[in-house]
């Protein structure tokens, strides 16, 4: 290459700087989670504890229930992915491929409420759940993050259905199947790719999610999720800061271990996301 | 939910499991596709699967210092003097608390027993919007230890008992909690007390400069907090109340309070505040204390109880409380309202005998001595505290209560439709606190003009409030925050509104 | 995201159109695979919208059943209320702070990941990427850890010579909103940075040899080149952006709380406290403020979206 090497040099040494004050919060916090009390304030900036303070964990794990949050947050994360994943894929598949009356209206209903962000919609989310008897459940959490929204996954399967051949359907009518065998033996094996964009959109979307599920655990704390628990711990405990960092571990290592593991697919996802 | 569950009282017991996931039916189709992919069945709740007879009372309060002492005193007790009886208690922190009530409130989930943190404005207003059941048809109140504390209005209504007092009305959350062993080793005498606002400054210099330690805490997170301490201060300096009950007028722009707020900002701008004080709510003050970071800590009489809970070897260490310091040497009183009622019997509740029957236990004798002895806010039967097993700081911060704390007179006692207003009322913001707040945390204010501009607000809103109450044909006027017989150095009796 | 839209008219039978009955009943299973969008997406979306419209004209505080129709005096108070305008300057402010920075730093990162001889690309991209995948109001609550008196940021800056004294950064008026808007970028910063990446990839390898053909320097290569054919991405990584930006509230609330005194509070918030936190809770007058900010949010959309297109047919032309 035609650039000078020092600059090379200095670009990398300057974005490896960068990149370390990215990720010096989570290694205080782990670090804060190891040690007592007064070292964390009063050790200065030294990030080694004296000695790793492990009963931190017990402690956020078992008196502040957090066992019981993290269950919460896989049943409600897997209850809204498995949602948005099959009404997604089933209206996105007849958006893409078929034509019916009333679709215009639809995309237009679709596309008008696209960016409604969700405080705006709170307080009838939560009477329409309250009056279908759902407050302080586990499906009247997920419908509320799952079952409205979420346009862009419908589009991103239309867009994706719409550019599969025709001829793979003929075929398949010409055989006698019909639109239900298409779909789930032709269709949906073929829609891999974006099904895993949708599932790691909506993971994302579900498991950081807290308006929702601060709102609807109100008055049940047993329901809570990590997002909420967490602030629940701040206002009961907020003194106890080497179990807050404990506990702020917990909750974020399994989503961050998940990224490390999958992270070629996670950013092909959004950067394909975003193309479309 | 209540039409979809004829029988209530088994819900909260048995079948938990699957109707916490499903909620009540009718939830369609979508939601039973979702329960069998998902494999429904798992419980929301933590052990309450105790199936007695009698059916479990759901009770929730914020109180966290009273946890054990409403374990061993009142619930096992009762439930053991009374089989088929077992009580359910939750803690929530008290911002919470208010949140969730409302919400339980539109599911027609409200425990049986609650306390009203965050909701507490207008209790009357609740009343009124149908939350409560009378428990005075259940248990007699009015021959109980307690009765000369009920007053109409506010634990009474429509001539009905709804609750009780269970705390004195006679404190102040102004109590200068100090650090002995930090005092001494600035070279300064406990005993010597600072009686005057600049002694007290000149303790908090004294500790700044000859420790490591920060002279005095004022947590500006939380601005109830300083609210509180404002209102107080200003009492010390003259002020009658954020009323002026001689005129019925609001006073929050009135010298002595400019001069409380002046006081609490020259003790930051003179560098002898905890730095961190902007960033605190008091819990964390109280952690900081506990950790020797500062020497002095103005808060109410349940800083001891808190401690005893929270960090009990500090206790040992030495510590003690001065009385409120005053702007000069003369000595003038705080004044406090009457004590409202703490818990209340949700209408929701499918045993107001059972839960009027506890809750009448605790205005006795025997009760208020336990209550004492876990020092928190000091019990209605005041006299309790004397003989109760307490911390001697406890009993000396009781008994300097006694002397310089007043009973204020309350519009909603004076007038059967007072409460009407206040419900009515709508939050005014800023509120003093939030004011004192901003000046703590940066914000460069004048703090007499935007005092002004509150006591105008709030009178605007009262006025407001007033008109459209009337509107609703109450026989109601501004008389009724009028209380000419008031003296500022007495207690306003039951006898003074009659005779006014 | 937007473009799908029309992609998703799909080949279409070119046959005469059947009567209307017997369409829908030949297409009955259409219905049938639309019924859950549409169920869900009419009760949890629509509904709530329509209503949010209705809850705004009644007088209801929280504890009651329900409230009483009141007109538009809500929008009235809601014009006169002081704090429902300091949470929207609020707002704008934080928009107008955070999106060109974290658009413009992002782009920046992008631009040198992008370069061929730079090492590790794909360590560092995780690393920068790392804070997103996070939970918003977890890293809210350990930033105010992080960003105490005491903490390690005002530690550093202090020894470092930058600061003279701590800060308490969440907990000062000046200081809040921008603790805010920092810790907001330093989350999401890595997102956009894939979007540009994504979007840098769609420049053909060929305009990049041809630039050096003609001798052109790596600066005026981007600024003639590289930056014309990525302003249509522009538009959309800034819509997307800003409509992050109005999706604050599970980190600020955590932060800071909107406090103190007001000086972080943005729209959400005072919504949440209104419907949620207040002593006196007031849902129709938190839905007045919801549908009011919700058609400025809207009218910042169309006016983007309005702006993607013109960039488009005005790139389009170019090409």
């Amino acid at each position: 290459m035609l650039v000078a090497r020092p600059g090379n040099l200095m670009i990398f040494v300057g974005l490896l700087l960068l990149a370390l004050m990215w990720i010096y919060p989570f290694v205080w916090l782990l670090s804060a989670s190891l040690k007592t009390q007064p070292e964390i304030f009063g050790s200065g900036l030294g990030l080694i504890p004296d000695e790793p303070i492990w009963e931190n964990y017990v402690r956020a794990w078992t008196v502040v229930g957090f066992d019981r949050y993290f269950l919460n947050t896989v049943l409600i994360t897997g209850g809204t992915v498995l949602l948005i994943v099959v009404r997604s894929a089933l209206a996105g598949y007849v958006l893409g491929r078929h034509r019916f009356i009333g679709k215009k209206l639809l995309i237009g209903i679709f596309v008008v409420t696209f960016f409604l962000p969700e405080g705006y919609t709170i307080i009838p989310v939560v009477q329409l759940t309250d009056q279908l008897g759902l407050l302080n459940t586990y499906v009247g959490v997920i419908l509320g993050l799952g079952a409205g929204g979420h346009v862009s996954a419908t589009l991103l399967y239309a867009g994706y259905f719409s550019g599969l051949p025709k001829e793979l359907e003929e075929c398949a009518r010409l055989d006698g199947a019909g639109p239900f065998r298409i779909f789930f033996r032709i269709m949906l094996p073929l829609s891999g790719p974006i099904t895993a964009t949708v599932v790691i959109l909506t993971f994302l979307f579900a498991w950081n999610t807290y308006l929702l599920p601060l709102v609807f655990t109100l008055s049940e704390p047993g329901m809570r999720t990590l997002a909420v628990g967490m602030t629940a711990f701040v206002g009961e405990y907020s003194t106890d800061w080497s179990g807050l960092a404990a506990a702020a571990m917990i909750a974020l290592v399994p989503v961050m271990a998940v990224f490390i593991a999958l992270q070629r697919k996670f950013v092909d996802s959004i950067a394909g996301a975003v193309k479309q | 939910m209540s039409t979809q569950h004829p029988s209530r009282a088994p819900r909260r017991r048995m079948p938990v499991n699957r109707r916490q996931f499903l909620g009540a039916g009718g939830a369609g189709a979508l939601a039973a596709v979702l329960a069998s992919c998902i494999g429904g069945g798992q419980s929301a709740q933590q052990g309450t699967d105790s199936g007695e007879a009698g059916g479990a009372l759901q009770w929730w309060d914020q109180f966290r210092p009273l946890t054990q002492m409403l374990e061993d005193e009142l619930f096992t007790p009762y439930t053991s003097a009374n089989p088929g009886v077992t009580v359910e208690r939750r803690e929530l922190a008290a911002a919470d608390l208010g949140q969730a009530l409302q919400v339980a409130r539109r599911s027609n989930q409200l425990p049986d027993v609650h306390s009203l943190a965050g909701l507490d404005a207008a209790p009357a207003a609740l009343v009124s919007e149908g939350w409560f059941q009378p428990v005075g048809d259940h248990a007699d109140f009015d021959s109980s230890p307690i009765a000369d504390l009920l007053f109409d209005g506010v634990h009474r209504f429509d001539g009905s008992v709804y609750s009780f007092p269970l705390f004195s009305p006679r404190q102040h959350a102004t109590i200068p909690w100090y650090n002995s062993a930090l005092l001494e080793e600035a070279g300064l005498d406990p005993d010597d007390e600072p009686t005057t606002w600049d002694d007290l400054r000149a303790v908090a210099r004294a500790v700044t400069e000859g420790t490591d330690a920060s002279g005095i805490f004022l947590p500006a997170q939380n601005p109830d907090y300083l609210s509180a301490i404002v209102t107080q201060l200003a009492m010390t300096a003259g002020a009658p109340g954020p009323i002026d009950w001689t005129t019925g007028e609001y006073v929050h722009d009135s010298q002595p309070f400019v001069d409380a707020v002046e006081f609490l900002l020259s003790l930051q701008r003179d560098g002898l505040v905890h730095p961190a004080s902007p960033a605190m709510i008091p819990r964390d003050a109280l952690a900081r204390w506990a950790a020797g970071e500062g020497a002095i800590f103005p808060w109410g009489p349940w800083f001891i109880g808190d401690l005893v809970t929270e960090s009990p070897e500090v206790v040992e260490r030495g510590l003690g409380c001065w009385s409120i310091p005053r702007p000069n040497e003369e000595r003038t009183s705080v004044r406090s309202a009457p004590s409202g009622g703490v818990f209340w019997v949700s209408v929701d509740s499918e045993h107001p005998e059972v839960a009027a029957d506890l809750l009448l236990q605790m205005t006795g004798q025997d009760f208020q001595a336990a209550l004492a002895s876990a020092m928190d806010q000091p019990p209605a039967l005041l006299e309790a505290v004397e003989t109760a097993d307490v911390h001697p700081a406890y009993r000396d911060c009781v008994a300097r209560f006694a002397e310089d704390v007043r009973i204020a007179p309350s519009p909603e006692i004076g007038h059967p439709d007072a409460w009407r207003v206040t419900a009515e009322m709508r939050p005014v913001q800023p509120t003093i606190g939030i004011l004192v707040q901003s000046a703590l945390s940066g914000a460069d204010i004048d703090i007499a003009a935007e005092l002004r501009t509150y006591r105008e607000a709030v009178s605007v809103e009262r006025e407001r409030a007033l008109a459209a109450v009337q509107a609703d044909g109450v026989d109601i006027d501004l008389d009724a925050w009028v209380f000419p017989n008031w003296e500022p150095e007495s207690d306003y009796t039951i006898e003074a509104y009659d005779a006014r | 995201m937007t473009t799908s839209v029309d992609r998703v008219a799909g080949p279409a039978p070119a046959r005469r159109p059947p009567g209307v009955l017997r369409r829908l009943r030949k297409d009955w299973w259409i219905y049938l695979f639309l019924l859950p969008t549409v169920l869900g997406y009419g009760a949890y979306t629509v509904y709530p919208l329509v209503a949010s419209w209705w809850f705004a004209l009644l007088d209801w505080p929280g504890f009651a059943d329900q409230g009483t129709f009141v007109g538009i005096e809500n929008f009235e108070r809601l014009v006169a209320d002081d704090l429902f305008w300091n949470s929207f300057r609020n707002s704008l402010v934080f928009l107008v702070c955070a999106v060109p920075l974290r658009v413009g730093l992002a782009l920046v990162l992008a631009l040198l990941l992008n370069r061929r001889n730079t090492p590790f690309k794909g360590f560092l991209r995780t690393l920068y990427f790392l804070p997103v995948v996070t939970t918003g109001a977890i890293i809210g609550v350990a930033f105010t850890l992080l960003l105490d008196a005491g903490g390690p940021i005002s530690l550093a800056l202090v020894e470092s010579g930058l600061l003279d004294s701590p800060v308490n950064f969440v907990a000062d008026t000046g200081t809040s909103l921008f603790s805010g808007a920092a810790v907001w970028v330093w989350k999401w910063l890595g997102i956009t940075m894939i979007y540009w990446l994504a979007a840098l990839q769609t420049i053909p390898q060929e305009v990049h040899e041809a630039a050096m053909i003609d001798g052109a320097g790596p600066g005026r290569e981007f600024v003639h080149i590289t930056l014309p054919l990525l302003i249509p991405f522009l538009v959309i990584i800034t819509l997307i952006d800003t409509v992050g930006a109005l999706n604050v509230f599970d980190l600020l609330y955590t932060l800071t709380a909107g406090g103190p005194a007001f000086s972080s509070e943005v729209i959400e918030i005072f919504i949440f406290r209104t419907a949620f936190g207040a002593t006196v809770p007031q849902l129709g007058y938190a839905s007045a403020a919801a549908v009011l900010f919700g058609l400025i949010t809207m009218g910042i959309a169309v006016a983007q979206a309005l702006g993607v297109r013109w960039a488009r047919r005005a790139t389009g032309a170019m090409r």
